[in-house]
């Protein structure tokens, strides 16, 4: 079975990290776990293990909080900040802490969507996502969050693909703009499934395609 | 097919197979069916990909990341057995174990190249591969992907088999040594 929570704190996976004992004990282990070196870039200080979430990229669109309860007392934090781009220390939690509520926000016009890319739509886990969140003020964008998910070890904000939107009716052009401003700071690593460099690319396609289907939802 | 991804999905393969007698239908659809389902894994995912400059290990040795379709991306198959039985098989069968499997791979080739005017000469045939041949396309380049020469094999000297009614014995007889007479 699978809950929000499991989802929201998924451990990172990597294609040298996911692998049994045997096939990991025979190339050496890792940094992860029980080694000292990045197999996917060796002479990297820190391990790339990639955010593997579907909902954590969703939820710092969004601009969710997080409810977190330990033995020290509650504590809230917004989604963004609960997760830490490094494929070991990944979340910003406390091992004694649970996550007990996840707190969205109201709907006051906004609308979001998540754009999911995999080999096999029966049960591979992404490789790229693109959440997309749009605060609509009549047919002016208000405030704008692209969050991509599958190519950092957390769920990477594009302020600048945002911003692109952000002040004005959504364009072909604001479009592409966010596109090409998700797309340069996107920068999979080759640690899981497909080619590296055509999942770079497909950030484009996919951040116009969520952006395009938030803009079609709206002039409806 | 999704010119913008390269992204190729398979709704649909008829197959025709010659099993000569089927004995058992269900079976022998099955058979077909079966096939059709390793040749589209072939044609679109699975991979042998080894580490090759450090150790000598398989990357993806995992039926969750060396990618073959599950039942959901199995695509529907029609299938048609042709039954012209075979005097020299038994009940008149003919095989119908890897044959259906082999027209798959350049079946979904021919697919692509109808849809979008490339080529991909390699498998798997993977949405990469389709989009750098696609922008050689629109580079008027040479619109395809795959290996840019053919490897040099010392392939023997054919030998044929003369068929019964041309008084064959079931000896081949390797040509250059012997070439048949053509019968008039």
């Amino acid at each position: 079975m699978g809950t929000l929570g499991g989802n929201l704190c998924l451990d990172t996976r990597c294609n040298y990290y996911n692998q049994s004992y045997e096939w990991r004990k025979s190339i050496d282990f890792c940094m992860k776990k029980d080694g000292a070196i990045c197999w996917v870039a060796p002479s990297s200080p820190r391990c790339w293990a990639v955010s593997s979430s579907d909902i954590a990229p969703v939820m710092v669109a969004l601009g969710a909080e997080y409810r977190l309860v330990g033995p020290q007392g509650e504590r809230v934090v917004p989604a963004g900040r609960f997760y830490n781009n490094d494929g070991i220390n990944y979340l910003t939690k406390q091992p004694d802490e649970i996550l007990a509520d996840v707190r969205l926000p109201g709907p006051n016009g906004w609308d979001a969507v998540y754009h999911k890319l995999r080999r096999r739509g029966s049960f591979d886990f992404p490789v790229l996502g693109v959440a997309a969140w749009i605060q609509w003020k009549g047919n002016h964008v208000a405030d704008a969050r692209i969050v991509l998910g599958g190519v950092a070890s957390y769920p990477q904000e594009i302020p600048e693909a945002g911003a692109a939107l952000k002040g004005a009716p959504l364009s072909d052009e604001s479009v592409a703009a966010a596109a090409e401003a998700a797309y340069r700071p996107s920068k999979p690593m080759d640690n899981t499934d497909f080619d590296l460099s055509w999942r770079k690319q497909m950030t484009r396609v996919y951040v116009t395609r969520a952006i395009e289907e938030l803009r079609e939802r709206h002039g409806k | 097919m999704d010119p913008e991804t390269g992204i190729v999905r398979v709704p649909t393969i008829w197959i025709a197979h010659d099993v000569g007698q089927s004995i058992n239908a269900a079976s022998v659809i099955g058979q077909v069916e079966g096939s059709i389902y390793m040749g589209l894994g072939e044609a679109l995912m699975e991979e042998m990909a080894y580490r090759g400059n450090r150790n000598v290990v398989h990357k993806i040795p995992s039926l969750l990341e060396y990618k073959s379709p599950t039942t959901l991306e199995m695509c529907d198959v029609i299938t048609y057995l042709v039954e012209d039985p075979d005097p020299n098989g038994p009940f008149g069968a003919k095989e119908v174990g890897q044959g259906p499997l082999l027209p798959v791979m350049p079946a979904v080739a021919n697919a692509v190249y109808d849809a979008v005017g490339v080529r991909v000469d390699e498998v798997p045939i993977t949405p990469e591969k389709v989009l750098k041949a696609l922008r050689r396309k629109e580079k008027g380049e040479d619109a395809r992907y795959g290996p840019d020469s053919f490897p040099d094999i010392p392939w023997p000297e054919p030998t044929r088999v003369a068929p019964p009614w041309e008084g064959g014995d079931g000896k081949g007889v390797t040509i250059t040594a012997a070439a048949p007479e053509r019968q008039h």
